[in-house]
């Protein structure tokens, strides 16, 4: 129907009431889209953005306005800060290890000749596999007396370790599966990047006499690699902001809260101690750190970080 | 044509018939939650209730894993207008449904019905379920916390397994000489870490303490008894040989014969019990109480959520009978709790000759006089409490805070949680 509306031929001067159908058309056509932003994104995210002024107890059919005060109760709250910290370690740790060894992963894959099918495919399966899966699969790995991991260790004459239940570990063996996890997503992205850059750059340069391979990067490829580069960066670290699910299935915060994270603290908050206003103010703090991100990200592409 | 249309309508007559029938069955939604212990009971019992009453239909939703689950996915279905017609809910988790209003009260229905009054309910069991003079809950199934001990390997250490220790000094004393034995052998472990501080209740009652003053207004467990609950938790770590383990492995370890001495609830029993087999001696004995002390019950209550009047009854019918005598037979056949009706364990007919075979379960039953109930914290905070308790419990446990330090801590974090004295 509208389609067909659409395919009217285009007169030269239009009348008023065409226009206006015209218009109401474009509405009706984009009104899905409308809708869905509004009622999956905008309004959920204002939603939450009120409730955190509020005490409102998940499930209660009543709530109060009570101001700042979960942002002040957040302010003196231990186990937020905890999270807060966690959460920035584990970031802090797992984009960079995981960019560095997907961009290694992909300039090997890309330089070799043989085997690429296999080792993309290889590299890109933690992506593909649903991670809670893949949570309880380490979770035997990191068994303290019988996983692989600390038989491994064990045979290279170190002492075991209990991985999940240290509080000193902990967060690093949940960072070593994130990065595992995120590594084939950023070299694929990375690879991607690769291709694109024009062979004849490399020739240029070798006439220029930049063709030892440490110069070749670094005159080229990594100049060239700057837009993939730079979004890879952010997706990493918003997606590393948002671990969740090998907290909840691996250590649930503990012990003592060493494993913490944001995402954590909002569901126990707001599901499992029913104080959803407060959840939703760790959320809206969570938000803030995800919109910084994008805000970067935007300021980047608009900046082009590429020499074309 | 006409002879279609006859042939037709004798058709859907003839297949409308056991429809009909079918729909006139009342049918009922049920929760519950922690399926390894109980899914195959409660699909007995609901089968077996049927088969006494054809009328109604029990239909089981997906089980949760455990109360905490259970409560939220409870709050949810409020949320959302889907709550099933029954639940059964932890004993520490019926008061938030109590101040949202969500449960449904049962006194109108236990007047109206002659026959529950000849169940043989234990009167201070129903009032684990009793909320600002409502019935909100029947017990289903009911436990204290025990101790479980390896009598085998209490003997080998030089222990006499008749004469188990009634204090923490002899129980730590005799994990010691049991950890002595060496090898892969454990002494002892202690569940501190049960869902909503149930053990942690179990030192501070059992030393004669409360959590709360009895205003519920000012933390009280940093008094004496708490002082004393907190410092045996730390010296099950440092004297009782208790490693910093989660639960599921001390299970493995005491039913695989390797842990000698365990305190935990008495609702594994069965299970236990069926696992050890012949593999060693199971024993248990008494949770060691002051002589003012008390002990929290565990366990789950069965709470109507349904306002239907029809769909009332036949819940209500549905939690008489997994309540009463015969489901309370075949839950503790099945379990180690005991039952709220508890007539049916004087009952020949019925659990008489099961305890007299099974004296292990009869230790939580001897324990009842002392028994209360399982302390929720008041007001909007009252979950997080006892997450906090769980953290400060840790530490110690983990040796990383001593007791003396952890506990004014404990009692300032948790006093900062509790509902404001305006």
């Amino acid at each position: 129907m509208t389609a067909t509306t659409l395919s009217l031929p285009v007169e030269r001067t239009r009348r008023p009431s065409q226009s206006r159908a015209e218009a109401v058309a474009a509405y009706v056509l984009s009104a899905p889209a409308i809708i869905c932003l509004f009622g999956i994104l905008l309004l959920p995210t204002l939603a939450t953005f009120v409730l955190s002024f509020t005490d409102w107890q998940f499930g209660a059919p009543t709530l109060r306005w009570i101001g700042l005060d979960n942002y002040v109760h957040l302010a003196g709250d231990r186990v937020f800060w905890k999270s807060l910290t966690n959460t920035v370690v584990y970031v802090a740790v797992v984009v960079p290890c995981s960019v560095l060894l997907g961009l290694g992963a992909a300039l090997l894959i890309e330089a070799g000749t043989s085997g690429r099918a296999f080792y993309r495919a290889a590299f890109f399966l933690p992506v593909t596999a649903t991670l809670i899966a893949m949570a309880t699969v380490w979770e035997i790995m990191l068994h303290p007396s019988i996983g692989l991991i600390n038989v491994l260790i064990e045979a290279l004459g170190f002492s075991k370790q209990n991985w999940l239940k240290d509080p000193e570990l902990a967060l690093f063996a949940l960072a070593g599966i994130g990065i595992w996890q995120a590594l084939g997503l950023n070299m694929v992205l990375l690879l991607a990047g690769l291709k694109s850059i024009p062979r004849d750059l490399y020739e240029a340069a070798a006439i220029d006499g930049a063709d030892g391979p440490w110069t070749r990067f670094v005159t080229v490829t990594l100049p060239m690699l700057g837009p993939a580069l730079s979004f890879v960066l952010i997706i990493s670290a918003i997606r590393s902001f948002q671990v969740f699910d090998t907290v909840a299935v691996l250590t649930e915060g503990g012990p003592n809260k060493a494993t913490e994270v944001l995402l954590y603290t909002m569901y126990q908050e707001g599901f499992g101690f029913f104080r959803a206003g407060y959840g939703a103010a760790i959320t809206v703090v969570f938000l803030v750190f995800v919109l910084l991100l994008t805000l970067i990200k935007a300021r980047l592409a608009e900046k082009r970080v590429h020499y074309s | 044509m006409k002879r279609r249309t006859l042939l037709a309508a004798g058709a859907a007559a003839t297949l409308a018939a056991p429809a009909l029938k079918a729909q006139a069955k009342t049918e009922i939604t049920v929760l519950y939650s922690i399926p390894d212990l109980f899914k195959t009971l409660h699909e007995q019992i609901a089968a077996e209730f049927m088969k006494q009453n054809p009328q109604y239909k029990v239909t089981f939703l997906a089980p949760q894993p455990g109360y905490e689950e259970v409560a939220q996915a409870t709050l949810r279905a409020a949320v959302t207008n889907t709550l099933p017609d029954v639940i059964y809910h932890g004993l520490n988790r019926q008061r938030i449904f109590f101040d949202r209003k969500l449960a449904q009260p049962l006194n109108p229905l236990i007047a109206a019905d002659k026959d529950f009054a000849g169940y043989g309910h234990a009167p201070g069991l129903l009032d684990i379920g009793r909320f600002g003079g409502q019935q909100l809950g029947i017990g289903f199934s009911l436990s204290t916390p025990i101790i479980y001990f390896n009598a085998d390997l209490v003997s080998k250490a030089g222990g006499d397994p008749a004469a188990f220790p009634a204090t923490w000094d002899g129980i730590f004393a005799t994990a010691r000489k049991i950890k002595a034995l060496g090898g892969a052998t454990q002494g002892f472990h202690f569940d501190w870490d049960i869902t909503g501080n149930w053990m942690w209740q179990a030192l501070v009652f059992s030393n004669g303490g409360t959590m709360l003053t009895a205003d519920e207004k000012k933390v009280a467990f940093d008094g004496p008894a708490g002082k004393t609950g907190l410092d045996t938790l730390n010296r099950m770590v440092s004297e009782g040989t208790m490693r910093d383990v989660a639960q599921s492995v001390a299970l493995q370890d005491f039913t695989s014969g390797t842990l000698g001495i365990w305190g935990h609830s008495t609702s594994r029993l069965g299970g236990v019990t069926k696992q050890v087999a012949d593999k060693f001696k199971l024993r248990t004995a008494s949770f060691p109480t002051q002589p003012d002390g008390r002990l929290p019950l565990g366990g789950n209550v069965a709470m109507l959520f349904t306002k239907d009047p029809a769909r009332q009854k036949a819940a209500w019918e549905y939690i008489k009978f997994a309540t009463g005598p015969i489901g309370g037979t075949m839950m503790v056949q099945a379990t180690g709790y005991f039952p709220s009706a508890l007539a049916a364990a004087d009952d020949p007919k019925l659990l008489k000759a099961y305890y007299e075979a099974n004296p292990n379960h009869l230790v939580a039953i001897r324990q009842l006089p002392k028994s209360t109930g399982w302390y929720a914290f008041p007001g909007d905070n009252g979950i997080k409490i006892t997450d906090v308790i769980k953290d400060h419990l840790q530490s110690v446990v983990a040796q990383r805070a001593k007791p003396e330090a952890a506990l004014p801590q404990m009692a300032k974090d948790v006093q900062a949680l509790l509902p404001s004295q305006s």
